[in-house]
């Protein structure tokens, strides 16, 4: 491998790149017309315009990006996340050119990616998924006996649902048809498809996800956990290692059932298995995996001290994994902030627009993962997030200290972005000691 | 009035940074026009490490010279002339005669002209070149 074509954009482009330059591999980055200033473009050792702004006419034109990294010799493609990562059809078109996709293979993707699928491989293997109908329903008659199988609350939802159509939270029995036929009506309008299916609901559960990576070796590893509970309509704010409710032997039992599935389906490259994590009894679920890097890696790289892309560049390259077998949680706490450009206040609404200036504290307990600089003028047309505040700290009192220094420090003029926000989470008592939920933010926080 | 090899040298830096292809200014009696050549004839042969960013050309310019009309790359690929390299100066042409297409993978994009008119510049572009998406492949002067 000596030459990768990095096929994203942003502060994973740049971090791909740094992490490229560091293995001695040389980069050709993409971008779109939107993108002709964004840093990616000056920081790779070639650049090339793939399209217009719009994605599906440039970062997810797989053709154009087959295209340029034939043209300009490479012979590997680094996806990060978002755009073509989980995409099984892109990965294949890669093997056919003769590229190396820095992921998993097809296959896995294609198997993890189906969450039904995935689902049933890991039901399989022992590991608890969340209790749920074994088939889709449509009519309330056959669906009601499996209901009081499965028990109360529970979670009514279209197969082809999204964005919250189509889903109901059935408390009993009592009202469990009704919610079914509206659910159903409903499924039906919105996506000419009212099957559904069933699934018991967790009020108070926190997101705990497993780093994973395997090798061609044989070689299988796991760098702990990420507790990513903060979230705002399912998309993740804040981030968290290690996970500050998880007891010893639930975090090894979590870490032996993510290295269960990854052995199983010999996974290799970087991959996430994510569960939720009920603290009322104390049990956890396999919810799906992801089979990329992810956003918040920097809080794992910042917890074990490995560079997480780099490792990917060396599974991709057939090296062997130069992860430990992590037995001992290693010490400290460390906590990401996704930084974006919203406005907390107008109900996160994206905000782009021209950075005016960037002000940041920064040391040996801070780290900022960014692609913006003063003049930078954000593109509407892609995703938010304009950077990743990391802090440290050896416990999480410190950690909490630093990442306040921290956000009041950063000050990005010119855009609203989600500071204010979090100095708002950081402050709040229930924050402060961890008593949260999945749906703490919009219950507490932003009522 | 003269200038010295540094103002030129400032006028490229000047046009270098900005992302039109054609530029004018007037001092006095003396005009200076500034057009960016075709960029390398390959951008994708070329070794490695080379300057990272070609700035594609864009058709802001054609609205100050709204007498000809510069036709760009529409998609990133592989060139093929209609006609093989036979795309000549002063070639006449018709509106909607296709000129060649840009190929991608299994994906294909065909470049039309956009009027009748006679072409008055080329870029440096054979059969099979990578060109980027966006890039000057020709100016077409329509026909008054």
């Amino acid at each position: 491998m000596k030459r990768v074509l990095i096929a994203n954009r942003g502060e994973i482009a740049l971090r791909a790149i740094k992490a490229c330059r560091k293995n001695g591999l040389e980069t050709v980055a993409v971008y779109s017309t939107a993108d002709e200033a964004s840093p990616h473009v000056f920081a790779a050792n070639k650049a090339v315009c793939i399209g217009p702004a719009a994605p599906h006419a440039s970062y997810l034109s797989q053709s154009a990006l087959l295209e340029v990294a034939a043209a300009t010799e490479c012979d590997a493609i680094y996806p990060g996340y978002g755009f073509l990562a989980e995409n099984a059809e892109f990965a294949e078109a890669c093997e056919r050119h003769q590229l190396i996709f820095i992921g998993p293979s097809a296959e896995v993707i294609r198997t993890m990616g189906d969450k039904a699928t995935a689902r049933e491989t890991v039901a399989l293997l022992g590991v608890p998924v969340v209790p749920g109908s074994p088939g889709v329903f449509t009519d309330v008659a056959e669906a009601q006996p499996i209901a009081e199988q499965i028990g109360f609350p529970l979670l009514i939802k279209a197969t082809a649902g999204g964005g919250g159509r189509g889903m109901r939270v059935a408390r009993n029995l009592a009202e469990f048809n009704s919610l079914f036929m509206q659910a159903n009506a409903e499924a039906e309008a919105a996506f000419g498809n009212g099957e559904l299916y069933l699934e018991r609901f967790f009020d108070r559960v926190r997101h705990i996800e497993i780093q994973v990576f395997g090798d061609s070796f044989g070689n299988y590893r796991h760098l702990w956990e990420r507790d990513c509970s903060i979230q705002r309509r399912h998309q993740k704010l804040i981030e968290e290692a290690p996970s500050p409710v998880l007891d010893e032997a639930t975090r090894g039992r979590m870490v032996e059932a993510a290295l269960t599935i990854v052995k199983a389906i010999d996974y290799q490259n970087a991959g996430t298995i994510e569960f939720i994590y009920d603290m009322d009894s104390a049990e956890f679920f396999f919810i799906e995996m992801n089979t990329r890097i992810q956003v918040e890696h920097p809080v794992t790289e910042m917890l074990t001290g490995i560079d997480l892309i780099s490792e990917q560049l060396r599974v991709a390259a057939g090296l062997p994994l130069e992860i430990p077998k992590f037995t001992q949680l290693p010490d400290g706490c460390f906590i990401e902030f996704r930084i974006c450009a919203e406005d907390p206040s107008a109900n996160f609404a994206p905000m782009p627009g021209r950075v005016q200036a960037v002000n940041r504290l920064s040391g040996p307990s801070v780290r900022f993962d960014t692609h913006i600089y003063p003049g930078y003028e954000i593109p509407p047309f892609y995703d938010s997030m304009i950077g990743k505040l990391i802090v440290s700290g050896k416990n999480r009192t410190e950690a909490l200290a630093n990442a306040a220094e921290a956000l009041q420090a950063l000050n990005i003029k010119g855009i609203p972005t989600t500071v204010p926000f979090h100095l708002r989470a950081l402050n709040h008592p229930q924050f402060k000691t961890s008593d949260i939920h999945t749906r703490w933010v919009e219950q507490e926080l932003m009522v | 009035m003269s200038l010295t090899f540094e103002d030129v040298g400032n006028l490229a830096r000047i046009l270098e940074a900005n992302r039109y292809g054609y530029m004018s200014a007037e001092f006095g009696d003396l005009k200076i026009e500034v057009e960016r050549e075709a960029p390398e004839k390959s951008t994708a042969q070329s070794a490695l490490p080379v300057r990272p960013h070609i700035t594609p050309a864009t058709s802001s310019d054609g609205e100050k010279r709204a007498d000809t009309q510069r036709v760009h790359s529409p998609a990133a690929g592989r060139i093929y002339w209609e006609n093989g390299r036979n795309m000549v100066d002063s070639l006449q042409m018709r509106k909607d005669t296709v000129l060649g297409r840009i190929e991608a993978a299994s994906t294909s994009v065909t470049i039309i002209a956009g009027s009748n008119g006679r072409v008055t510049h080329l870029g440096g572009f054979d059969d099979g070149d990578f060109v980027e998406y966006g890039q000057w492949l020709l100016t077409i002067q329509p026909e008054s």
